[in-house]
C-alpha cells in the first residue's frame, strides 16, 4: 500500500468515526426546522475539500484531516457515481444541525452483510472486530475490477495484515501477487481456520483451490488423501497426533508456499510428509536421495517423485506408482536402465529391523561392532600411551619413558 | 632409487640446533637416515588429498540432518557438485590403489630374495613378534616391563597400512556399486545398494574417526611427538627420532652400514638434513592437514550429538 493511500484510509475510518459522532450530538439537540435534503457533493466538497477551512473551524489537524473527502476520492472509487447524498442525509449547510443520519453498507449490500455477521470479524467476542470500513475504508472503497488486479490485491491484502501480521505472505510464496486473502478464506464469511466451516479447513481446502486449480485437483477426489479427506475417513498415517489427513495445505503449505522451482521446495515438501510419515520419512533421509534432497538437490528423488503428488495411491492398489508392476516405470523416470533386480533396492530401508531385511541388520550389526571394537581397542590403547608418556616426564618418576629392553 | 647421494656412514654428523624443531622427525641428535622414499611420500600426499576430498563432500551427506551440513554443501558448490568433487576423489583413490599393487608387482618381481618382503623385521606384513609387540607395549603401559623394540614398521603402522586397503577395497568397491546402481544391478540383486549404502557410510565413519584421532594421536599428538611428525612428508629422521621409535630398523642399518635393509624401499643409508623449503613445505602442508581433519571429527561430533 502507497503512503498515500493509507492516509486516504485513515482520513477515511476517522472520518466516518466524526461523521457518527456528529450524529449522535445531532439527536441530542433540538431538532432543526424541516431539514432540506443534500444534494450533490459539489457543495459538500466547499468545506470537506478544504483542510485549512476543517482545521481553523475544528482547531486541530487531526480532526481536519478526519474530516477532509474530496470528490476525487469518491470519484475512483467503486462508489463513483454515487452522490455524498446518497448515503450522508439531512445534513443540512454547515453547521450541519438537524437529523443527520448516515446510511450503512447494508443497506445497500444486504447478502454481503448478512455472510459478514456470521463470519469472525463480527465476532464481539472477537478483541478488535473488523467492519466493513475496517477492510474497504469509506470513500476509497475499491472496485472489484480492482481487486483483481495486481496492485488492487495488493492494496486489499495490505489491509488484512495491518491486523494479521504474521500472515503477510513472502515474496517467494507463488499467491503473493494478485491472490487476495479473501480468495482463500472468503471475503465476508471469513472463519476462524479451525472452524470446521472455514474455506480453508482440510475438507473444504478442495472445492476452495479448485476454483483456480482445477487441473491440478481434478484427481485428486481418488487420491488416497483425498478420498481419506472427502469422505471424512479418520484412519490417517499418524492417527494418535491427531492429524487430519492432509489437504492441499498439508503438502504444499498455507502462507508458507513455494513454488515447485523454489530452491527449498524439495527440502519443504519431505519435512511435510513426515509430519504425518514419520518413520517413512525417517529412513528415507537415510538414503542418498534423502539426504541430498534434504542439502538442496533439485535432481533427486523426493516423496513426490516416486509416490506421486495428486494422485498418490497405496502400493497394493494396481494403479499406484509404487505398485510392483509399475516400479519399473516409476523408477525410470530417472533411472532410464532401472530394471526389475533394480528396484528391488529397499528405498525405505531400516537397518534396525531384522525382520525388513536381515542381510541390511546383520551388515549394520557387523559395521557398528567393527566400530565400536576398533575405537574400544584403539582408544584404550591411545589413553594408556598418552598416560604413560606424560607420568615418564615428571622428574624422579621410575618409567622414563624412552628406555627399551 | 636414491632420489639424493649417500653419504659415507658416520663421517659427517648433524648436530641438533639449539631450538627444539616443530617437527619431530628433526628433532634430537645423530645423522638423518632415509625412512621413505618418494614413491611413498607422493602415495601418502595422494591419499591425503584424496581422503579430504571424500570426507568433506561425503560427510554433509551422512550427516544431512546437522545444521553445519548446508552450509557447507553451499561452500562447496552444491550437492551436485560435491558429487563431482567426491568422484574425483574416488579417482586419485584408485589411481594411488592401482599403482600401489602394481609397486607391490614390481617389487616382487625384481627382489631376488622375495622371502624378505613378506616375512622378517622390514616386512609390513604382521608377523607373531607384532602380537608379542601390542602385549609388551601394553606391559609397558603398566609398567610392567620394558618398551617393545619396533622394527621397521610398528604394529601400528601395519595395522594403519592394511585399514587403508581393507578401506579402499570396501569403501571403494561399495561406492562403485552406488555410482553405478543400473549397471551392477544387471546382475546383482537390489539389496546389495542397501548393503553398500550401510557399508559406505559406517566405513567412511571408522575411516575417518581413526585417522582423524588414533592416527593423529598416535603419530603427530603424543606428548613425546606433539605437534608434528613429518617424516611421512619430507622422508628422513634423525638416528636419534629412529633409535626411539624404531630400534629395530636402526639396529639393523648399524649391523648392515651401506646396505640396503628393505628391498620393498630406501637404501636405508644416510640422508642430508631436509631443506629449508622441504621443511617449510613439509610443515605447512602437515598443519593444514592435522587441521582439516580436527575440524571434520568437530563436524563429526557435532553431527552425532546435535543432530
Amino acid at each position: 500500500m502507497s503512503p498515500a493511500s493509507g492516509n486516504a484510509a485513515d482520513r477515511s475510518i476517522r472520518l466516518l468515526v466524526g461523521a457518527a459522532l456528529l450524529s449522535a450530538s445531532a439527536l441530542l439537540a433540538t431538532p432543526a426546522p424541516a431539514p432540506a435534503q443534500s444534494r450533490s457533493g459539489i457543495g459538500c466538497e466547499l468545506c470537506h475539500g478544504e483542510l485549512e477551512f476543517l482545521r481553523a473551524q475544528s482547531g486541530s489537524l487531526v480532526e481536519a484531516q478526519r474530516l477532509l473527502v474530496t470528490s476525487a476520492e469518491v470519484r475512483n472509487s467503486a462508489h463513483a457515481a454515487m452522490d455524498c447524498g446518497d448515503c450522508h442525509s439531512n445534513f443540512d449547510r454547515w453547521p450541519h444541525g438537524g437529523r443527520t443520519a448516515t446510511r450503512g453498507c447494508a443497506s445497500c449490500h444486504e447478502p454481503q452483510d448478512s455472510l459478514w455477521r456470521h463470519s469472525i470479524h463480527a465476532d464481539t467476542t472477537n478483541a478488535e472486530p473488523a467492519g466493513c470500513a475496517s477492510c474497504h475504508s469509506i470513500h476509497s472503497v475499491m472496485t472489484v475490477a480492482e481487486l483483481g488486479e495486481e496492485a488492487g490485491a495488493g492494496r486489499a491484502n495490505a489491509r488484512c495484515t495491518e491486523c494479521h501480521e504474521s500472515a503477510r505472505l513472502s515474496p517467494s510464496s507463488p499467491h503473493a501477487q494478485a491472490v487476495l486473502c479473501a480468495g482463500c478464506h472468503a471475503a465476508h464469511d471469513t472463519k476462524r481456520v479451525d472452524d470446521p466451516a472455514a474455506r480453508v479447513a482440510p475438507a473444504n481446502q478442495y472445492q476452495t483451490c479448485k476454483a483456480c486449480h482445477e487441473e491440478e485437483t481434478s484427481g485428486w477426489p481418488a487420491d488416497a488423501h483425498g478420498r481419506a479427506v472427502l469422505e471424512g475417513t479418520t484412519h490417517t498415517a499418524n492417527a494418535e497426533a491427531g492429524h487430519p489427513p492432509a489437504a492441499c495445505t498439508g503438502c504444499h503449505g498455507g502462507h508458507d508456499m513455494l513454488y515447485l522451482s523454489d530452491r527449498t521446495f524439495n527440502a519443504v515438501i519431505v519435512e511435510r510428509c513426515s509430519t504425518c510419515h514419520e518413520d517413512e520419512a525417517e529412513r528415507y533421509l537415510e538414503t542418498y536421495h534423502g539426504q541430498a534432497s534434504a542439502l538442496g538437490s533439485e535432481i533427486v528423488a523426493i516423496c513426490s517423485a516416486c509416490h506421486g503428488s495428486h494422485d498418490i495411491l497405496p502400493a497394493t492398489s494396481p494403479a499406484s506408482t509404487i505398485a510392483e508392476a509399475n516400479l519399473v516405470l516409476t523408477c525410470g523416470a530417472c533411472h532410464t536402465q532401472a530394471r526389475a533386480s533394480f528396484v528391488a533396492y529397499d528405498s525405505h530401508p531400516d537397518p534396525g529391523d531384522r525382520e525388513r531385511s536381515g542381510v541390511v541388520y546383520y551388515t549394520f550389526f557387523f559395521m557398528n561392532l567393527l566400530l565400536v571394537g576398533v575405537f574400544s581397542v584403539f582408544g584404550v590403547h591411545t589413553i594408556l600411551w598418552w598416560t604413560r608418556l606424560l607420568a615418564g616426564r615428571k622428574p624422579g618418576s621410575p618409567g622414563d619413558g624412552g628406555q627399551h629392553a | 632409487m636414491p632420489d639424493r647421494p649417500a653419504r659415507p656412514s658416520g663421517q659427517e654428523r648433524f648436530e641438533a640446533p639449539a631450538l627444539t624443531p616443530i617437527d619431530t622427525a628433526q628433532r634430537g641428535r645423530g645423522p638423518f637416515f632415509w625412512r621413505f622414499n618418494r614413491y611413498h611420500r607422493w602415495t601418502h600426499a595422494a591419499v591425503i588429498i584424496s581422503f579430504f576430498l571424500l570426507a568433506y563432500t561425503g560427510l554433509p551427506l551422512r550427516f544431512s540432518c546437522a545444521t553445519w551440513a548446508p552450509a557447507l554443501m553451499d561452500l562447496l558448490g552444491g550437492v551436485e557438485m560435491a558429487g563431482l568433487l567426491h568422484r574425483v576423489g574416488a579417482v586419485i583413490t584408485f589411481g594411488y590403489f592401482a599403482m600401489h599393487i602394481g609397486f607391490i608387482i614390481v617389487k616382487v618381481v625384481r627382489t631376488p630374495d622375495r622371502r624378505r618382503l613378506f616375512w622378517g623385521p622390514d616386512s609390513i606384513v604382521p608377523q607373531p613378534h607384532d602380537v608379542r609387540d601390542f602385549i609388551e607395549q601394553f606391559r609397558w603401559f603398566f609398567r610392567l616391563g620394558p618398551k617393545p623394540r619396533f622394527g621397521r614398521f610398528s604394529y601400528m603402522e601395519k595395522f594403519d597400512y592394511f585399514a587403508v586397503f581393507w578401506g579402499v577395497a570396501i569403501i571403494g568397491g561399495s561406492g562403485l556399486l552406488l555410482w553405478f546402481p543400473e549397471f551392477f544391478a544387471g546382475f546383482l540383486p537390489g539389496w546389495v545398494f542397501n548393503v553398500a549404502m550401510v557399508v559406505h557410510g559406517e566405513e567412511a565413519l571408522l575411516a575417518t574417526g581413526f585417522i582423524f584421532t588414533i592416527h593423529f594421536f598416535n603419530v603427530h599428538f603424543r606428548p613425546d611427538k606433539f605437534p608434528l611428525d613429518a617424516v611421512m612428508f619430507h622422508g628422513r629422521a634423525t638416528a636419534e627420532y629412529l633409535e626411539e621409535e624404531h630400534p629395530g630398523m636402526v639396529h639393523r642399518l648399524k649391523t648392515l652400514p651401506g646396505e640396503q635393509t628393505s628391498p620393498l624401499a630406501v637404501p636405508d643409508l644416510q640422508a642430508p638434513p631436509p631443506g629449508i623449503g622441504s621443511s617449510l613445505a613439509s610443515t605447512v602442508f602437515g598443519f593444514l592437514a592435522l587441521g582439516l581433519g580436527v575440524l571434520c571429527v568437530g563436524l563429526i561430533l557435532w553431527g552425532v550429538f546435535f543432530c
